[in-house]
Order: C-alpha cells, then sequence, then structure tokens
C-alpha cells in the first residue's frame, strides 16, 4: 500500500467537504416549491447568472478535464491542445440554437431534449431513440467520472479506501443528495464544485509553473517529440476531434436541462459569454500540467498517465511541504468536478427516463408519482453505471470519445432541426439512423477485433455517421423542397 | 442568409484552428511552446472572441423563424 497523498487534515477538510453536499441537499429540500417535475428536474426554472455559469462550468469541466486531459497531454504532448479548442466550439455550437431553444422551453414548458424533439417533429419513435441514445451516453458518462473518482480517492488514502469501494461511497453521497432536493441541490452543489474546481486549476498551475520551471523548462529538459507538429494523420483525428466534441457536448441533455432552467434570456447569454473563455484558464492549464508532468515523470504506462497531476502534487507536497494545501484543494476540486458532472447526468438520465419514456407508457400517472419514479431510477442507475465503472477496462479518454460517438447523431435534429421547420420527422430518423448504424458498425466492428480501425483515415467512427447523417438529410430536404407543390 | 453566416464563419475557424500548415519541425518557440501550438491557441482565442461577439449582438437573430 502506497502512503496517502494528504495528511489527517486533510482527509477531515475532504470529508467536511463531503458531508456538506448532504446538508445542501436537505437545504434544496427545504426549498422546493412545489412537487412537480419542472421544480424537481429544473429548479423551478429560476437560476441567476452566478449560479447558472457555475452549474454550466461545472457540469461541463469533469474529471475527465482534470485526469483525462492530463492523462492525453502526457502521451500525446501538444496536440491535447484541441482541448481547449473543442470546449470553446461547444459554446459555438449553443450559439446555433440556445437562443431559440430556450424561448420555446419557456412557452411549452419543457423538461427534458425529447420534449424538444416531440414538439418539434411529433414523433414518439424519434423521441424514444433520441431518448435512449441520450441515456446510452450519459451512463457512459457517469461510468467515465466514477473511474475518474475511484482513481482519486485510491491515490489520496493510499489504498486505505480502495479504487471500488471509493466508487461506491461518493457514489452513495451523490444519489443522496441528488435525490432530496433535484436540480436545485445540483446546481447549489455545483456552485461550490466550480468555485473549488477553478480556484484548484488556477492554483496547481501556478504552482507547478514555479516549482517545475513551467513548459520552458520542460522544453528544455525533454528529448521526446512533443514539440513537433502533428502529421497528416493527426491533423485528421485533430480536426475530427473537433466536429465529435462540438456536435456532441452541445447537445448534452443535462447542459440543455440548464438551457432550460436559466431564469431569463439575458442571463442565459452572459453565462454562455463568460463559459467561452473557460478553457483558457482550466483546459490549457491541465493540459500544461500534463506535458510538464511527462518531463519529470517519464514512462508512465497509459494507465499510469491518467494520475500524472496527482504524481506532481504527491512530488510537489514532499519537496515543499508548504504546498500541502495546494494538494488537498486539488484533490477536492477534483472530486468536486467529477461529482458535478455526475450528479448532472444522473438528473438529466432520470429525467429522460421518467418524461420520454415512463409518462408515455403511463400518460395518467401524477406529477409527485413521477418525481418519486425518478428518484427511485436513480438509485437503481448510479449502482449499475457503479457496477461497469469497476470492471470496465478502458482508459477515461476512449470512454468519453465512444459517449460522444453516439451522442453526436442527435445533433442534426437539435442544431438544424430548430432552424429548418421542413425538416421532417422521416428525414431526420433516416439521417439518425443512417448515422448510427455507421458509427455502431465502425465501434463494435474494431471492439470485435475485425480489420477495421477505430478512427479509419484517423477520423472517429461518430464522425463517419455524422456525415452520412448530414448527407441523408441534406438530400431528403433538397428533395422535398423540389417536389413541393 | 445572414443567419447562415454566422452559424458558417465560426466554423470555418474551427477548421483554421487545426495546425494544417505546419509540417516540419521548428525551432521558433514561444513561451516554450512551438509556434504550431501558439498559432492553433490563438486561432481558438479568436474564435471565443468572435463567439463572445455573437451571442451579445446576434442573440436575436440566432433565434428568429427561418427555413433558408
Amino acid at each position: 500500500m502506497n502512503s496517502p497523498l494528504v495528511s489527517t487534515g486533510g482527509t477531515i477538510f475532504i470529508i467536511i467537504y463531503l458531508l456538506s453536499l448532504i446538508v445542501i441537499g436537505l437545504i434544496g429540500r427545504y426549498f422546493r416549491k412545489e412537487e412537480s417535475m419542472s421544480d424537481f428536474y429544473l429548479a423551478g426554472r429560476g437560476m441567476g447568472m452566478f449560479v447558472l455559469f457555475l452549474t454550466l462550468y461545472a457540469t461541463q469541466y469533469s474529471g475527465n478535464t482534470l485526469i483525462g486531459f492530463a492523462g492525453k497531454a502526457y502521451r500525446n504532448g501538444f496536440t491535447a491542445l484541441v482541448t481547449v479548442t473543442f470546449m470553446c466550439s461547444v459554446i459555438g455550437a449553443y450559439f446555433i440554437f440556445a437562443p431559440k431553444l430556450f424561448r420555446l422551453s419557456r412557452k411549452y414548458s419543457f423538461i427534458t431534449i425529447g420534449d424538444f424533439i416531440q414538439f418539434r417533429y411529433k414523433s414518439t419513435a424519434l423521441t424514444i431513440i433520441v431518448s435512449v441514445l441520450s441515456i446510452i451516453a450519459l451512463v457512459n458518462y457517469i461510468v467515465t467520472n466514477l473511474k475518474a473518482m475511484g482513481i482519486i480517492i485510491e491515490s489520496v488514502t493510499g489504498g486505505t479506501v480502495s479504487f471500488i469501494n471509493g466508487i461506491i461511497l461518493l457514489s452513495l453521497i451523490m444519489v443522496i443528495y441528488e435525490t432530496l432536493g433535484g436540480m436545485r441541490s445540483v446546481a447549489w452543489t455545483d456552485m461550490i464544485q466550480g468555485i473549488l474546481l477553478l480556484v484548484g486549476v488556477v492554483f496547481i498551475f501556478g504552482l507547478v509553473q514555479d516549482n517545475y520551471g513551467g513548459v520552458i523548462a520542460s522544453q528544455i529538459q525533454s528529448n521526446r517529440d512533443f514539440w513537433n507538429p502533428p502529421d497528416w494523420n493527426e491533423k485528421r483525428l485533430w480536426f475530427s476531434t473537433i466536429i465529435i466534441l462540438f456536435s456532441g457536448i452541445s447537445v448534452y441533455p443535462h447542459a440543455i436541462q440548464r438551457i432550460y432552467s436559466a431564469k431569463s434570456e439575458t442571463t442565459l447569454k452572459r453565462s454562455l459569454q463568460i463559459m467561452v473563455f473557460m478553457p483558457f484558464v482550466t483546459t490549457l492549464f491541465i493540459i500544461f500540467v500534463g506535458i510538464i508532468g511527462a518531463v519529470q515523470f517519464p514512462d508512465l504506462s497509459t494507465k499510469e498517465s491518467e494520475y500524472v497531476t496527482l504524481l506532481i502534487l504527491s512530488d510537489l507536497s514532499e519537496k515543499v511541504p508548504s504546498t500541502a494545501p495546494i494538494l488537498i484543494l486539488f484533490i477536492s476540486a477534483a472530486i468536486a468536478a467529477i461529482m458535478s458532472t455526475v450528479d448532472s447526468a444522473l438528473l438529466a438520465i432520470s429525467s429522460i427516463t421518467t418524461q420520454d419514456i415512463y409518462r408515455r407508457i403511463r400518460p395518467q400517472t401524477n406529477e409527485k408519482s413521477l418525481t418519486y419514479f425518478g428518484k427511485v431510477f436513480s438509485w437503481v442507475l448510479i449502482s449499475i453505471a457503479a457496477v461497469f465503472a469497476i470492471y470496465l477496462p478502458q482508459t477515461i479518454w476512449r470512454l468519453m470519445e465512444i459517449k460522444l460517438e453516439l451522442l453526436c447523431q442527435i445533433a442534426p435534429a437539435i442544431l438544424i432541426g430548430i432552424h429548418l421547420k421542413q425538416l421532417d420527422k422521416s428525414i431526420i430518423l433516416s439521417g439518425l439512423t443512417s448515422g448510427t448504424f455507421i458509427a455502431l458498425l465502425i465501434i463494435l466492428s474494431n471492439m470485435l477485433g475485425l480489420q477495421v480501425p477505430s478512427k479509419p483515415w484517423g477520423i472517429h467512427a461518430g464522425v463517419w455517421g455524422l456525415t452520412v447523417n448530414c448527407m441523408i438529410i441534406f438530400i431528403l430536404y433538397q428533395r422535398k423542397i423540389r417536389t413541393k407543390p | 442568409m445572414k443567419k447562415t453566416l454566422l452559424f458558417i464563419l465560426p466554423l470555418f475557424i474551427l477548421f483554421l484552428s487545426v495546425p494544417w500548415i505546419f509540417s516540419k519541425p521548428s525551432s521558433i518557440l514561444f513561451y516554450g511552446m512551438p509556434i504550431w501550438a501558439v498559432y492553433s491557441l490563438s486561432v481558438s482565442f479568436l474564435y471565443a472572441v468572435v463567439i463572445f461577439y455573437f451571442i451579445g449582438k446576434y442573440w436575436n437573430i440566432s433565434s428568429e423563424e427561418s427555413d433558408t
């Protein structure tokens, strides 16, 4: 067993922080206005700018940012800068559909992504397909983050709390405060988590710059090929990554719920305007840390590279004991980032299952019973996700990519469909099913060991699917407007 | 038409953010970063500025009805 990363005092700080989340859950329950789906899943549509910005920030920057992105930078060097671009690109995608979606959500009381699809295309089949794809992607998202959570807890406690127990413990805390106060509790905990995340990232970046001499020193010391420009295959992969994340992250069901939850249009506008610059003080800093880690701790395996930030902090706290509080801050930030993402995804799946599937099967069920069903479902879901997180072997980065390969297929239904009135359900359904089929065909062929690369010609399976999806939509749409009398 | 341009222009900037034109290692460094990485970061920052401006200025255009 390794020695614990934090002192007893640090452990107590983290325990207090975790317990405070349950207290916030209780406060969220106390402040509920009514026993309705809108109040539970959208915090009564009353999120002000400060809360909305921090909940968007804490939700979009997750365990992937702190663990997965640093690991990617460790393995791939400066090509990991693509993470900065794609995190910016997501806000550009919001600019395409959020203004109109927000107005529609107010007018027609949307709660889930499925509500918009049903309203726009009047197709239960399409709504269910979109809901199922969203659920599969979100379960993957939760699993990714639970894995990161297990890694951190095991490292922090030096193995006293194992990877498995860490996942179980934090899953339990999350599902408790989520079922107590719904979106209100989740958004309030996100506020704390967002602040912790931002402060933590900025401090660790400053500390690493100060103690290891930053990127300049790393460049001098390193003989690795991080500083070489990407080759053509890597460049295609770079652009493919931007496309898949632009179209995938922007339609995260939990992010869309935050658009619905905004108090006003101005609130939403201002929050998005700040969000577009956040990659430069979050993702970029973490990439630098990963690159510096590659120089300081060379020859780590792929799995070990995902611990690189923790390795740096551990090394620092040994060399400079006064930096120990920063280590605790970072660990709290990492746990916060993961929890804020998982709780949001959990809430989104619960709402999709309740509103888009269960409510359609049993339309006579009242709001109170629906909310109760959603809460019970959250418990079942987190249990299943924890089992997957414990036993699935893929790296965090790969799991994140697989999730987006599927999720990006629903992007045309939202980004294009919200603007083109003549785009009907049959066109979208044709594109969506074809795109999903192509993406799945490539992913599964690769997983089954057939001679199909996971990224044919350096392009993600999801982007191949999305290309087919958009081409079918374009052809059928052109045919429709030409044959229109 | 204006709406289409508002949506296409940011996508074009994203395309440019890939360091397509850099193929050989360069000794030019900025803050320890290779020039191609600085280029990509700069274009990403330009994208952020453009989106910031568009959200502030053209939010209502994005929310308008259209079928073009």
